[in-house]
């Protein structure tokens, strides 16, 4: 067929290609689309964050200082770790889910595209719902983790914890429909030929994540919905006097707590066994290990959430069971460190921005984890609980290890995002200053805890000789916001349109993804391709194997391929939703059970959930059949 | 299991922990001594509690710093050999090798092994039976003739408030705030609950925190090592290390760590009530203080006006060096300087939210509602203005708080 003829043939159908503008946006349904409104909307809270953390270091500068007050300061450590946790680095790795499954899988869309638009909104607003508590200068102040019975309501009036765990049951839902969602996509839409052990790497720790999501998250939901009756309703769940449990809620948030981490890590993880093989320019070293290690993690994940607890007196049979389940993931953990290694080993290493993150990764992260054997000793974690050596700890794992990941990935993935490279040189300036600045403000943390700085302290004392090194941290943490800023210009640049064409394979990376233009039509591939092997586009352009690009075996398009139509009920539900989660706020944090507030409130949730039930309704009977 | 048995698994344990510290990590210099003005420490131990921390911690700190070089090592060759040098062709796809693979699961199951069974002992000699009394040098409880042990177990227990600590001892029939004696020749066993929220009981020289939960009482049990001299008493610092709102940053407290002897004697003072050289500071001061409405929340032994058990027992607040849970040094000029101590001390009476936020009912502190109420602070806004309480009244309770010593005024 002559280039004319497929131009005519397929200009008929332009009015079907992709839309623009605000409206298609909201309404969108396409992976990719949603994959990008993740992204974007996880690096504005991630900022937040950031300045949250700034806060934070700047009050401690000085030993005894008052440059915020206690209140404001706790409100500060609290919502820079949830918004971190929960708006930043989780949806961050939501952003990558969403993108990348569907096309490393070789597929269209995720199996439930509605849904998936649902998840992010629930985000969004439960984000925005958190952080509008700022607003109503109720902004949580119980830490992250929000032991009872301090966040119940005898402890804490107010609306403060309402906000928080409110936002968390919606964040919690959010999370648990993507988690199905992805586990759905993953088992049901493969291409042809793409056998499980075919599926990339990233795929695999991303499909490990939504099993730990959806088995997780019941758990902090069911400590929340007890929290949330303890607060509004006067149950006693947590509170002492009354025959409740404080401990209960520490069981039951780290049941959820622990697996978060792998949460948190293992997309990262997923993330950079993609990308060090590209730039190595050889296979993963012993992926099938690195897979089943990734598997390993996620089952012993869930039976070490007490190692949390090692101070509040379980007794020692207790303690020595969950220490020796916490020191054997380590076994799982040293295995994907040397694959990773040895992937590198023998190859051609060039030191690309994406690859200098990656490598950032495998080296911080191996402190992280090494710190973190050693108060999977209860002996010493009688010591390091709650002190800075544990905040040293987990910023290894997660800005060191997660946030490292991530960052590889968006300058890895951005040119298939987005169809244009990021400025390779500002990328790595704020590499080098994200290197300077995690270690200047993290390491000393481990000497501070040592010394015996305790965590969440507003001040600390002059003459405990904290004060070089909490000083250190602080001009650390600068060098971080200005390793963050660089990144930001770069993307924003990005998005300005500058930058070079990237063309559909930058990196002469080897999955599918790379095999179809960047940024992908909004039907990914115009034709399935067939897989016969773990690295398919690779095989085909340097081993002889059989074609799966799209230049091959679809041609040069534009091509029609019927999609599902964009919808606007998932907006509405996620609306519908998160005003019924708002609907608590007013009656709640009396602790007592009020017969005229809680008819108040059915008055208001009432008609709101028989909304959501009408979008619900209206939702099932939508015609989404693709065309 | 009998205390002797106790011992001899004890001390065979330890052997194991020492035999698995070889490479002489005990004799790794002490980082941050105590001495050297790092009062919260935790790598200078002081107690037997302590020290089975420390014998890990340094063991695992040493393998873990030992794995950390080979690693970066080996990352560091990995990345300086195979940098791309452009030379044309792709390198060998080699996709794995099992031989590998094995050695690199079984290493660390190795080293886990190696950790974990010394943290499995430490942990059950950590938690095993509390002790009755001090013992002798085989290991044996050192009995009276009535029986009883000779010098029993001092026995205290530690309430979380918010925001500062209680003790009571069991025995002794004592109460103090935000700072208690321990002596060096016994063991002392501490019972560990809270009336409020969680909190958690550390000082890092005796070893590491257990946390003080409502509605359940924690143990932590120990023999002070270190041989305090006669007169000489040592000052170890604590906190608590557990989030408990608003003033958790300061919430500490101080443990007079004294010789046996001395002990004794701190007991028999704390038992009566302090003395007053000039019996009209007494007088002024009790009248002050009940006119302010302070009896209605402290306790002092001697003034039977004040049997208050909401706010910390004041009795001998003149020997804290502390005020406010361990956070305002009342002597940083050394005891002769009496005018900062009554400075500090008036200030923590009339506006206490200046030194901790938090402190008072009041409408200014943001949310205290288990807090101080001072009755005479008629405006509530957590300040005492002269207008609502005359400044020779406060100067008459600061002269008798100040002035109640016994013969151990921390310096
Ligand atoms: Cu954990
Ligand atoms: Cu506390």
């Amino acid at each position: 067929m002559s280039t004319a003829a497929t131009h005519v043939a397929t200009h008929a159908h332009v009015e079907h290609e992709e839309e623009t503008g605000l409206w298609s946006w909201i309404t969108t349904v396409d992976h990719k689309r949603i994959g990008k409104l993740y992204l974007i909307s996880s690096l504005l809270f991630f900022a937040l964050g950031g300045l949250e953390a700034l806060m934070i270091r700047m009050q401690l500068f000085r030993p005894e200082n008052n440059f915020i007050s206690a209140q404001f300061y706790n409100e500060m450590f609290t919502m820079h770790a949830t918004t971190m946790v929960f708006l930043a680095i989780m949806p961050l790795s939501a952003a990558f889910f969403n993108f990348l499954i569907p096309l490393q899988i070789g597929a269209r869309d995720v199996a439930f595209p509605r849904m998936n638009a649902l998840s992010f909104w629930l985000f969004l607003f439960g984000g925005l719902f958190i952080n509008s508590s700022f607003l109503f200068h109720a902004a949580p102040d119980g830490g992250w983790f929000g032991y009872a019975n301090l966040t119940g309501s005898k402890y804490s009036p107010g609306h403060s914890i309402d906000f928080w765990m409110l936002g968390l049951a919606i964040l919690g839902n959010s999370s648990m429909m993507a988690g199905f969602n992805f586990i759905t996509t993953i088992l049901n839409l493969r291409a042809p030929g793409m056998t499980l052990f075919r599926m990339p790497i990233f795929t695999w720790m991303s499909f490990v994540v939504q099993f730990l999501v959806v088995m997780s998250f019941p758990m902090i939901t069911v400590g929340l919905i007890l929290l949330i009756f303890d607060r509004n309703y006067g149950t006693n769940f947590y509170f002492p006097p009354n025959g409740g449990d404080p401990l209960l809620w520490q069981h039951l948030f780290w049941l959820f707590g622990h697996p978060e981490v792998y949460i948190l890590i293992l997309p990262a993880m997923g993330i950079v066994s993609e990308v060090l093989p590209v730039f190595a320019r050889k296979p993963l070293f012993g992926a099938p290990f690195v897979i089943f290690s990734g598997i390993m993690i996620g089952f012993v994940g869930f039976g070490v959430w007490s190692h949390h607890m090692f101070t509040v007196g379980l007794g020692p049979v207790a303690d020595s069971a969950f220490a020796t389940t916490t020191m054997l993931i380590a076994v799982p953990t040293a295995v994907k460190i040397f694959n990773w290694i040895f992937t590198m080993w023998g190859g051609k290493i060039s030191f690309k921005t994406p690859n200098l993150f990656a490598i950032t990764f495998v080296f911080l992260f191996t402190i992280g984890g090494l710190s973190g054997v050693m108060h999977a000793s209860p002996p010493i974690d009688l010591q390091q609980q709650d002190s800075y050596f544990i905040v040293a700890h987990f910023h290894y794992v997660l800005v060191g290890g997660a946030l490292m990941g991530l960052f590889s990935g968006i300058y890895f993935y951005w040119p298939k995002m987005f169809g244009r490279m990021l400025n390779e040189r500002l990328g790595q300036i704020s590499w080098a200053l994200f290197f300077i600045g995690i270690n200047v403000t993290f390491f000393p943390m481990h000497f501070l805890g040592a010394m015996g700085m305790i965590r969440r302290s507003w001040q600390y004392p002059a003459g405990a000789g904290l004060d070089m090194y909490n000083q250190m941290a602080t001009v650390g943490a600068f060098f971080i916001f200005f390793a963050v800023l660089v990144s930001f210009i770069n993307f924003a640049r990005g998005l300005m349109g500058h930058g070079e064409l990237a063309g559909d394979d930058p990196w002469d990376a080897a999955t599918l993804e790379w095999s179809i233009p960047s940024p992908p039509p909004h039907y990914n591939f115009a034709k399935l391709p067939t897989v016969h092997s773990d690295r398919p586009f690779w095989d085909e352009k340097h081993e002889g194997g059989p074609a799966v690009s799209q230049a091959k075996i679809a041609g040069p398009g534009p091509h029609h391929v019927a999609m599902p139509p964009s919808s606007y009920w998932p907006i509405l539900v996620a609306v519908f939703q998160g005003l019924v989660f708002v609907a608590f706020i007013p009656g709640s944090g009396s602790g007592a059970f009020n017969y005229d507030a809680f008819l108040k409130q059915v008055m208001i949730q009432g008609p709101i959930a028989l909304g959501m039930l009408f979008c619900i309704l209206a939702w099932v009977r939508e015609d989404d059949t693709p065309r | 299991m009998s205390t002797s048995s106790v011992h001899a698994w004890l001390r065979r344990a330890m052997a194991v922990v020492a035999a698995a510290s070889l490479a002489g990590c005990d004799a790794l210099p002490t980082l941050w001594p105590a001495k050297d003005g790092y009062p919260y420490t935790t790598t200078d131990p002081i107690s037997d509690f302590g020290l089975l921390s420390q014998h890990i911690y340094v063991t695992i700190t040493v393998v873990v710093c030992v794995v950390f070089v080979l690693v970066t090592i080996l990352l560091a060759v990995t990345l300086i050999k195979f940098a791309d040098r452009g030379t044309p062709g792709n390198p060998e796809q080699v996709h794995g090798n099992i031989a590998m693979e094995i050695g690199w699961t079984i290493a660390p199951i190795g080293i886990v092994l190696f950790l974990i069974v010394p943290t499995i002992r430490t942990i059950f000699l950590q938690q095993d039976a509390a002790p009755i009394g001090a013992k002798d040098e085989n290991g044996q409880v050192l009995m009276g003739e009535d029986g009883k042990p000779l010098r029993p177990a001092v026995e205290i227990k530690v309430i979380g408030r918010r925001w500062w600590w209680q003790f009571e001892y069991v025995n002794e029939g004592i109460a103090t705030s935000n700072q208690f004696a321990i002596p060096d020749d016994r063991p002392v066993s501490l019972f560990l609950t809270s009336d409020t929220v969680i909190h958690s009981f550390w000082a890092p020289r005796i070893g590491g925190k257990r946390d003080a939960i409502p509605g359940r009482v924690n143990r932590i049990w120990f023999n002070l090592t270190e041989d305090i001299a006669q007169g000489q008493p040592d000052h170890i610092r604590g906190e608590c290390a557990e989030y408990c709102g608003e003033a958790h940053s300061l919430m500490r407290f101080e443990i007079l760590g004294l010789d046996g002897a001395d002990f004794d004697k701190w007991v028999s003072e704390y038992k009566g009530a302090p003395t007053f050289a000039d019996a009209s500071i007494k007088q002024k001061g009790e009248e002050a203080f009940s006119a302010a409405g302070c009896t209605g929340c402290h306790s002092i032994s001697g003034f039977a006006g004040a049997k208050g058990t909401q706010g910390p027992n004041l009795t001998f607040l003149g020997d804290r060096r502390f005020l406010a849970a361990g956070i305002k040094d009342m002597y940083p000029n050394g005891r002769a300087d009496q005018a900062t101590a009554r400075a500090v001390l008036t200030q923590w009476i009339t506006n206490p939210n200046s030194i901790k936020p938090g402190t008072t009912k009041s409408a200014n502190a943001s949310r205290a509602l288990d807090g101080m109420n001072i009755p005479a602070d008629a405006n509530g806004d957590g300040i005492l203005s002269p207008e609502e309480f005359a400044p020779e009244k406060v100067d008459a309770i600061v002269s008798y708080l100040l002035s109640q010593t016994s013969s151990f005024p921390l310096q």
